[in-house]
């Protein structure tokens, strides 16, 4: 699926989930991707707008009806139609002989209130419109995966495939794992927070990939189903927290489109646990996610400065940050696979 | 015969046929009476009859009425009996008008800001701590 894939396991099956995920990510791949010529959603993309129902397997259809209730739930924040808006603008997958006028001129978008696929008997869909899985693919394999390793037993364990995370249990250092928040305008600097979580799956959409230039225009992947266009809030990054990483990388998505404006009155109505970087860089999140942030990089860069404050000037006055409570580790039990994925 | 006998024939004759033109004026008035009678009886049925209609509807009415007042009757009665309890409340509520009256003012003393100690203490880990992972945009 494109993204790099690592496994951070505890215990004796560690090998053998090892072999579980990556086949797992092998099949979705296959599957749901929109950039393999003998992707089985590509097929189906190549009949979009017949009429034709097409046969496919159980993992195709378990995605797209999926995409489907994201549609329903997000009420068209997350629309998996999106494909022709990339293709106009300039990111291609394999080819699905897309009608070129069809592709440039689609202003007429009442099809955002109908269902993205017609599903007329078990493993036969029918597409109107060309769809991209890839909104919400990767959580999907991540939940399958993570579904294939509890079936092993595996009790503690993080997945990680290229920055949507899945994790269950403690860390090997008997704490909960610890994920860093990409800071989108320096990814390989300090992270901007650090979050601690036990179980859960985090998901990130961010503009600091998958952007360039179309027509003399700076565009990314990140389309608003209902303009067809990049969503352009003002928001760089948005992280999501929450028990499933199909629903993660979804509201991630339908977030990011809320714009700053928008996305904290978004987020708190929803109860999820969000964090969100804008434009100027500065780093908010929920209620709920404050209490999952176990670091965070201004709030030290602040604390840095007054307590250099404090120790040149003893009058100065200030309340200092509490310690916060923190688990370092002192090495690790845990058995760490890493593998590129093979497509993308 | 002479003419004092015909006299007397010609008197009774008279009479009798004075009597008899009487009698049958007497019936034709009767029946004409009696039919004028019948069209009056006929033209006021309707008349009765929404009268006895009236008369209905109104008793109607009138047991709704008396049905009305009864349950007027029972909920002032249920009122009176709720009438201390909302006398408690509206007691309780001036007490806590009061009270919120005396925290206001209370809060209004309160200064705007309040000088602390110097406090010295280890500030907040400067780095990011170890982590196993880091979210970032997922790409495709």
């Amino acid at each position: 699926m494109g993204s790099p894939l690592r496994l951070s396991a505890v215990g004796r099956d560690a090998d053998r989930a090892w072999s579980e995920v990556t086949d797992e990510f092998a099949e979705a791949d296959i599957a749901l991707s929109r950039f393999r010529d003998d992707a089985e959603l590509v097929a189906l993309d190549r009949y979009a707008g017949t009429g034709v129902a097409r046969r496919v397997s159980r993992r195709l259809e378990r995605a797209v009806v999926a995409a489907e209730r994201a549609r329903r739930v997000t009420r068209g924040g997350f629309d998996a139609r999106v494909l022709l808006d990339l293709e106009r603008l300039g990111e291609h997958g394999a080819d699905i002989d897309v009608d070129a006028s069809a592709a440039a001129v689609d202003d007429d978008r009442s099809w955002v209130d109908r269902p993205i696929a017609r599903r007329l008997a078990r493993g036969f869909l029918s597409l109107d419109r060309p769809i991209d899985l890839g909104g919400i693919g990767k959580g999907l394999a991540l939940r399958w995966a993570t579904a294939r390793c509890e079936r092993l037993r595996l009790h503690s364990f993080l997945i990680d495939a290229g920055g949507d995370i899945v994790v269950r249990g403690d860390a090997p250092e008997a704490g909960p794992w610890q994920i860093g928040i990409e800071d989108p305008a320096a990814a390989q600097g300090s992270p901007l927070a650090v979050i601690g979580l036990a179980e859960g799956a985090i998901a990130t959409s961010s503009i600091s990939h998958r952007r360039w230039v179309h027509q003399g225009r700076r565009v990314h992947h990140l389309i608003d189903p209902i303009t067809g266009q990049p969503a352009s809030g003002g928001l760089l990054a948005v992280t999501v927290v929450s028990r499933d990483p199909a629903w993660s990388e979804v509201w991630s998505k339908t977030l990011f489109l809320s714009g700053r404006r928008g996305i904290a009155d978004e987020a708190r109505r929803r109860g999820l646990a969000a964090w969100w970087v804008d434009d100027s860089g500065g780093l908010s999140m929920t209620a709920a996610a404050r209490s999952r942030t176990c670091w965070v990089r201004a709030e030290a860069e602040q604390d840095q400065r007054i307590a250099a404050s404090a120790a040149s000037n003893s009058s100065s006055f200030g309340i200092l940050s509490p310690e916060r409570a923190f688990v370092t580790a002192a090495g690790s039990a845990a058995t760490d696979r890493r593998a590129g994925s093979s497509s993308g | 015969m002479g003419n004092e006998a015909r006299r007397g024939l010609h008197v009774g004759v008279l009479i009798g046929v004075s009597t008899a033109a009487y009698a049958a004026t007497l019936a034709g008035v009767t029946t004409a009476e009696s039919t004028a009678d019948r069209a009056l009886i006929a033209a006021r049925d309707p008349i009765a009859e929404a009268v006895a209609a009236v008369a209905s509807d109104y008793d109607a009415l009138e047991r709704r009425l008396g049905a009305a007042s009864d349950h007027y009757s029972r909920i002032a009665s249920d009122y009176a009996g709720l009438r201390p309890a909302i006398d408690d409340l509206e007691a309780t509520l001036d007490t806590l008008a009061a009270t919120t009256r005396r925290v206001g003012a209370s809060v209004a003393q309160l200064p705007a800001r309040v000088a602390l100690p110097a406090a010295r203490s280890a500030p907040g880990r400067a780095t990011a701590p170890t982590t196993h992972a880091v979210t970032r945009a997922s790409g495709v």
